[in-house]
């Protein structure tokens, strides 16, 4: 059966609709959730061999993505814990695609709950986006939440 | 999206500016309602700039800041066909200038935005192009133009 559910979330509103539906899964599935957020090490350094930051600048970024990635994650366990789901919750640093396929496959995932796709993507973003690169490297199927009404109400719904 | 954030009123075809700081400047004055305070939009600007040149070489210069004093996102362009001397790490004068303000809260916005525009202006043909338009909409025309064309290929494959 499904044993344990990884959720990946960038802390956006759209990440916690994302958040609310792996909830909803690990409730009515009975599944262990594991939350992670990964902390975008490469643009950084990408960013800073362009030489377009300064080393300060990326530090400055660095800290600033984990603060709001454990300020998310404190909110998302609260959330799982207002329906009774456990929830582990964890802040990664790397390449994004790379520490959740890994994430994944350290904890034998059954399932990964990612968001949606952005409706524009740019020639650019489709050939560097980690969405992209998740969904064909993870290895484990994926289920992608949208429809942040039906998720809202889905959540609301859930006892 | 980049295009998303650049408004042809933000777009100046002939920068007066002979100095990294006049340019600034003289962009930051056509950035529309997202900045709430000029003046300290420039100061902040320009303090990024003094940590260490965004010339990032190929006549391409990317001052930027994450301040309180801009609402959200925005950028500027400016082309400066004389070049201006942004003490750029290939020693190039820069033609290109993209003036970018983010709201401190905006960090993955504000790395997207940075990162693809760091990409685009790679491109040789995309600079060449940029370099060969005469209005502000057709700059913003071929942003997207870049933006989108990649999905032309896809589609051609696929039938």
């Amino acid at each position: 059966m499904i044993e344990n559910i990884l959720v990946a979330v960038e802390g956006s509103l759209e990440s916690l609709m994302t958040a609310k539906y792996a909830i909803c899964l690990s409730k009515l599935l009975n599944a262990r959730l594991t939350v992670v957020y990964v902390v975008d090490e490469k643009t950084l350094k990408d960013l800073l061999k362009s030489r377009i930051f300064v080393e300060v600048e990326a530090m400055e970024y660095e800290r600033d993505l984990v603060e709001q990635g454990e300020t998310f994650l404190v909110r998302i366990k609260a959330l799982a814990e207002s329906k009774k789901v456990q929830v582990e919750t964890q802040v990664l640093r790397g390449v994004v695609n790379e520490e959740i396929t890994r994430k994944a496959g350290d904890l034998q995932a059954c399932l990964l709950v990612m968001g949606e796709p952005r409706h524009k993507m740019s020639r650019v973003d489709t050939y560097y986006d980690e969405g992209e690169k998740i969904l064909r490297g993870v290895p484990c199927p994926v289920v992608i939440a949208k429809n942040a009404e039906m998720i809202e109400k889905v959540f609301k719904e859930l006892k | 999206m980049l295009s998303d954030h650049l408004q042809k009123e933000c777009c100046i075809m002939d920068l007066k500016a002979e100095t990294v700081e006049d340019a600034i400047r003289e962009i930051s004055d056509c950035l529309n309602g997202a900045v709430v305070d000029r003046k300290v939009f420039v100061l902040d600007v320009l303090a990024r700039e003094k940590l260490n040149s965004t010339g990032i070489g190929y006549g391409v210069a990317i001052p930027h800041a994450r301040t309180n004093s801009v609402k959200s996102l925005v950028i500027g362009f400016g082309r400066a066909s004389r070049g201006i001397d942004f003490n750029s790490i290939d020693g190039q004068k820069v033609n290109f200038v993209f003036v970018m303000g983010a709201h401190p809260s905006e960090i993955k916005q504000s790395l997207d935005v940075l990162s693809e525009l760091a990409k685009l202006t790679l491109d040789q043909s995309f600079r060449d192009r940029l370099n060969a338009v005469t209005t502000s909409e057709e700059v913003i025309a071929l942003f997207k133009s870049y933006e989108y064309s990649f999905y032309q290929p896809l589609l051609i494959q696929e039938n």
